[in-house]
């Protein structure tokens, strides 16, 4: 008995490891391609492990790429829209949990229809838009069109809504007004969804790159991380570098990952406060 | 669960005059910017569907009034664009829901250590569109391509027009896989543990535990992921433009909605017919949206 | 049942489309937002620059790849030459404003610029040579030609430029802007790999290259020879067989309005290329980066393969590279042709420097400054030498000889190949409207042509040479010609 159940252990370890082997991979092929030589890397048949690491990849390629000014401005770009999204959002997402007011359902409605539409598909009258507004190759411009987001008002939603319901009779006996309500018992119920739309933005933010390009136009002091990837590398002696640099432009969000993917997951659960 | 007649919009808790003033102002900071930056241009977009631009946006443009867009429904590179964008969903959307499900079950064991794996599942979500497309260079390389060390031999991908879509499909998929499976993994911890114990008790066996009670009670989940699956794989390009670009046979062969609309857009100036592809893709995505509610819906098993 | 489902009902999802409606009417009706347009500056007046009394400052927007930083690729390169420049003097200050992505990205933010009526736009934008068609049509520029005018100092510089690389931006008789970086194909080939297979010396006729891959598989070197796919062969062909790739003096004399590429020329280079792939040669990519887009020169340096085409503009790079690859002694000749000699000589291909309009008239002046600095002797040679592109000029040669050192001679090649012969509209490379659409109806004929099941290259040329004669045409009615 005692045998059967270890084999069942293992084949349960083997088949876990098997599946995260084949979804980290990619992961893996950035990673210790940005170890290899050149040579490493354009060998045939490839190398899968880099048997001389080259750690000087990443200094070289934060050096040439200065990567450091990028990194900056992403932070504070990912920032500001994450911290936007996570007010609005609050805001928003109270008042359709909790408060009666007019033209509830069709707002509602049309927020959460906000995410079918692509991004790309508002880009040029967006762009003449920040133009008109003076924010155009300004960190503002970056910023203002993602303050809000359709997901991130559906996510609290459904968090507040968590909340039960014998939290809102005690809240009006004891006289709270929304507000009151919001601060106090809402929010603070409410934090893992808090943390995970956080995150999300985050990711979102980091990685966006076409808007980025056009509107940050001449200004170079505004670039974020996915434009400074393409200062490394782009020559056929570089390759490595710009395996380098992905590493570099990956790792805070991993970072973050490793940290908040417990609250990802519970934000989306109903049992959030059970 | 007792609680869903208030979860519906209307089951309020503060509903004074005064709180309804609240309630719009509260919804306001996000009504603007949605307004400014999602509406607007979108409506726009309807305006600038008649006019026939100028290959450069600083030419005057001409008005033309529906005819771009009767053009476009009868021509062939509209409807190859459509195909492919189909195909592209009906690969990305199932291959991410399925691994992401196998991946949230097999995460869902008591198991020591189980939360590293649950990490490494999850790690794809961190991936931009240009870190992926670099990273699947070199693992797709017909000649230095890691494929090729495990003897997988593949055509090059930017001349085979009947693999490059698949493989474009297939980045998609492990984009959205870990976002998948953080959905999924969200719905089975949130099944309800009574249920799972009795059935347990009942003496099912695993296998039929998982086809019998965990699949049907997980499936509104399922269904939300297939959703935003779809949506995800409907506004991806970025790979198709470094990976794939136009130098290669299989251009036409991968030149889905979103990207066909970029290429109209930043290379062509041709924003006249970029908004009438936008207008398209925005319809074929509500459409797939509705049909999914609608037929799934009948189907999904709601625990009430 | 997860709550993430709740609000997502058919009704609500339902009343979206209502709820559009409702907001279309409100929206549309909405005012429209417009871009004030930016001034613009009609002529040029080199003078202006000394007449200034304050600095005057502008913007140079340009794809070059890498960093910043000095010794880190091409782009470093040219943040130098900046950085004299502005030390050299004080009435002009330039401002650097890469785009790492490229002359697509380039060309996006220029047009992101027009679409706002100019404002923003670079005092000084570099654009690809193909693109200068497109360049002039955008009706955003001074052509360089009112400058030159203008300034006599010039006019007798002018004689120590390559009159081809000049030439090459000539748009409709008119000189649209300056060229800055020429490269050309040439072809690489491994010494060591000649010496394994016993090949003597570089081939020179397309038979022998055909004769040398099946020397070359015999000697170990699986593909034996790579060609990457690049539409830019066709265009080297016609060129050093004085033939255009468009019609109208190619481009030159007046706007293109058919392209003229599918001649027994290019049908027998291209049947030669069939056979070398069929032989067992590698047809690579041309998309993408990394190991993709240089699968050609990796299957070199994996003695894959023994000889390629490629840019010159690689050399710089391929030689930092060459150090860690033993097993490679490079080579450099000029491409083979059909008989071993040429009627025409090689086309410039690079990129060059175009004045936008929407300057001031003193930022305008301080533009043409800044580009003949860029142009000059000095910069010019360090520019080459540093980078892998040829100089423009022929007063640079010796300079940019003693900075190259050894590897001169593979530089010698292309400098020759492309300096020397004959220069008329047939080699000054090809002015093609809409050429980024032409680009990608050419890529699926060249991956016809090297794939099963080997379609006559009479056939597929002939129907690459009516769908991009097509969308030219298409291009040319939306410009109102």
């Amino acid at each position: 008995m005692p045998t059967k159940r270890l084999a069942r252990t293992i084949s349960r370890y083997l088949l876990l490891v098997v599946i995260a082997a084949i979804v980290v991979f990619p992961l893996y092929v950035l990673f210790s391609g940005s170890l290899m030589t050149l040579k490493e890397i354009s060998s045939i048949p490839p190398q899968l492990i880099p048997l001389h690491p080259v750690w000087k990849s990443y200094s070289e390629a934060f050096n040439t790429g200065n990567l450091g000014q990028y990194l900056a401005v992403s932070l504070g770009q990912s920032a500001l829209i994450t911290i936007g999204q996570v007010v609005t959002s609050i805001s928003a997402a109270f008042a359709f949990a909790y408060i009666a007011f007019p033209f509830k359902r069709i707002l509602f409605a049309l927020m959460l229809a906000t995410s079918m539409i692509p991004f790309e598909v508002t880009v040029i009258a967006n762009l003449q838009t920040v133009h008109s507004l003076h924010v155009d190759e300004t960190m503002q411009g970056l910023v203002i069109p993602f303050l809000a987001t359709g997901f991130g008002i559906f996510l609290m939603r459904q968090a507040f809504m968590q909340i039960p319901k014998e939290m809102h009779e005690a809240a009006i006996i004891d006289g709270y007004g929304p507000w009151k309500y919001l601060w106090r018992v809402a929010v603070p119920l409410a934090r893992p969804s808090v943390a995970a739309l956080a995150v999300f933005g985050f990711l979102g933010a980091w990685n966006q790159y076409l808007w980025p390009l056009l509107e940050t136009g001449n200004n170079t002091s505004i670039q974020t991380i996915q434009m400074g990837i393409r200062q490394v590398g782009g020559t056929i002696s570089t390759a490595n570098l710009t395996l380098a640099a992905g590493v570099i432009a990956t790792a805070p969000l991993l970072v973050l990952l490793v940290f908040f993917q417990k609250h990802l997951i519970r934000s989306l659960t109903a049992g959030a406060v059970k | 669960m007792s609680a869903r007649a208030s979860l519906v919009p209307g089951g309020s808790v503060f509903r004074r005059r005064r709180d309804g003033w609240l309630g719009l102002a509260l919804v306001l900071p996000a009504l603007i910017i949605f307004a400014g930056f999602t509406y607007y241009p979108f409506f726009k977009n309807f305006q600038m569907g008649l006019f026939k631009a100028a290959p450069f946006p600083n030419l005057p443009s001409r008005y033309v009034g529906t005819a771009q867009f009767t053009t476009m429904l009868g021509s062939a590179d509209f409807l190859d664009s459509v195909k492919s964008t189909v195909i592209y969903a009906l690969i990305t959307v199932p291959l991410g829901v399925i691994g992401g499900l196998v991946m949230a079950v097999l995460a869902h064991q008591k198991l020591r250590g189980i939360r590293i794996f649950r990490t490494i599942f999850s790690s794809s979500v961190v991936s931009s569109a240009a870190v992926a497309a670099v990273v699947f260079q070199v693992i797709l390389s017909p000649q230095t391509g890691y494929l090729q060390a495990l003897g997988i031999h593949l055509p090059d991908i930017t001349s085979s027009p009947t693999w490059g879509l698949p493989a474009m499909a297939l980045v998609s998929a492990w984009q959205f896989v870990g976002l998948a499976f953080i959905i999924l993994t969200a719905g089975l911890q949130s099944l309800p543990d009574e249920i799972m114990e009795a059935s347990r008790v009942d003496g099912a066996t695993a296998w039929t535990r998982l086809w019998r009670i965990t699949f049907p009670l997980l499936s509104p989940t399922i269904f939300f992921c297939g959703v935003v699956g779809v949506i995800f794989s409907l506004q991806s390009f970025g790979q198709i433009d470094i990976m794939i670009g136009t130098s290669g046979a299989t251009y036409t062969h991968t030149n889905v909605l979103i990207y066909a609309i970029y290429r109209l857009l930043h290379v062509s100036q041709n924003t006249g017919l970029a908004a009438c592809y936008s207008i398209a893709l925005f319809v074929i995505t509500l459409l797939v949206t509705l049909i999914q509610f609608r037929l799934l819906e009948k189907r999904v098993h709601y625990a009430h | 049942m997860p709550p993430t489902l709740r609000g997502m009902r058919t009704s609500s999802l339902t009343k979206v489309v209502a709820s559009f409606a409702l907001a279309a009417t409100s929206l549309t009706s909405a005012t429209l937002l417009s871009g004030a347009s930016a001034q613009a500056t009609t002529s040029c007046d080199p003078s202006l620059v000394a007449k200034s009394s304050s600095t005057i400052n502008i913007t140079f927007e340009e794809s070059m790849p890498g960093g910043a930083v000095s010794g880190t690729g091409n782009h470093g390169v040219l943040v130098d030459l900046i950085n004299q420049y502005n030390a050299s003097q004080h009435k002009v200050h330039v401002t650097d404003s890469n785009d790492a992505g490229g002359y697509g990205a380039t060309w996006t933010k220029y047009t992101a610029d027009l679409a706002n009526g100019g404002s923003g736009a670079p005092e000084v934008v570099q654009f690809d040579q193909f693109d200068s068609q497109e360049a002039v049509d955008t009706q955003s520029l001074i052509p360089v030609s009112s400058c030159i005018a203008a300034d006599p100092a010039f006019q007798k510089d002018k004689k120590n430029l390559v009159q081809k690389a000049l030439n090459a931006y000539v748009v409709s008789g008119t000189q649209a802007g300056m060229p800055f970086s020429v490269s050309t194909p040439v072809m690489y080939y491994n010494l060591q790999a000649f010496k394994k297979a016993k090949i003597a010396k570089a081939p020179t006729t397309m038979d022998q290259l055909i004769a040398d891959e099946a020397l070359l598989q015999r000697a170990g070197y699986r593909y034996g020879v790579a060609i990457k796919k690049d539409p830019w062969l066709t265009m080297a062909w016609l060129s050093v067989n004085d033939q255009a790739f468009v019609n109208n003096g190619n481009g030159h004399s007046s706007r293109a309005t058919a392209t003229t590429f599918n001649n027994s020329t290019t049908q027998q280079y291209w049947s030669k290329v069939q056979t070398i792939i069929r032989n067992g040669g590698l047809a690579s990519s041309l998309t993408g980066s990394l190991t993709q887009a240089y699968a050609n020169i990796f299957a070199i340096a994996n003695d894959q393969a023994g000889i390629t085409f490629d840019t010159t503009a690689a050399l710089g790079s391929i030689s930092s590279a060459l150090p860690l690859f033993k097993n490679v002694t490079l080579g450099v000749a000029p491409l083979p042709t059909l008989s071993g000699k040429t009627t025409g000589s090689m086309l410039p291909a690079g990129n060059g420097l175009f004045i936008p309009k929407y300057g001031t008239a003193a930022q305008v002046s301080a533009a043409w400054d800044f580009i003949k600095f860029l142009t000059s002797k000095t910069s010019m040679a360090s520019w080459a030498s540093r980078t892998g592109y040829l100089p423009i000029r022929t007063d640079s040669q010796a300079a940019w000889k003693t900075a190259l050192k050894k590897q001169i001679s593979w530089y010698q090649v292309a400098f020759d190949q492309f300096s020397k012969g004959l220069n008329d509209n047939n080699t000054q490379g090809p002015v093609i409207p809409d050429y980024e659409q032409v680009l990608a109806d050419f890529g699926p004929t060249l991956d016809a042509l090297t794939q099963s099941p080997w379609p006559s290259a009479s056939t597929e040329l002939q129907h690459a040479q009516n769908t991009t004669t097509s969308d030219i045409q298409s291009y040319n009615s939306s410009l109102g010609y």
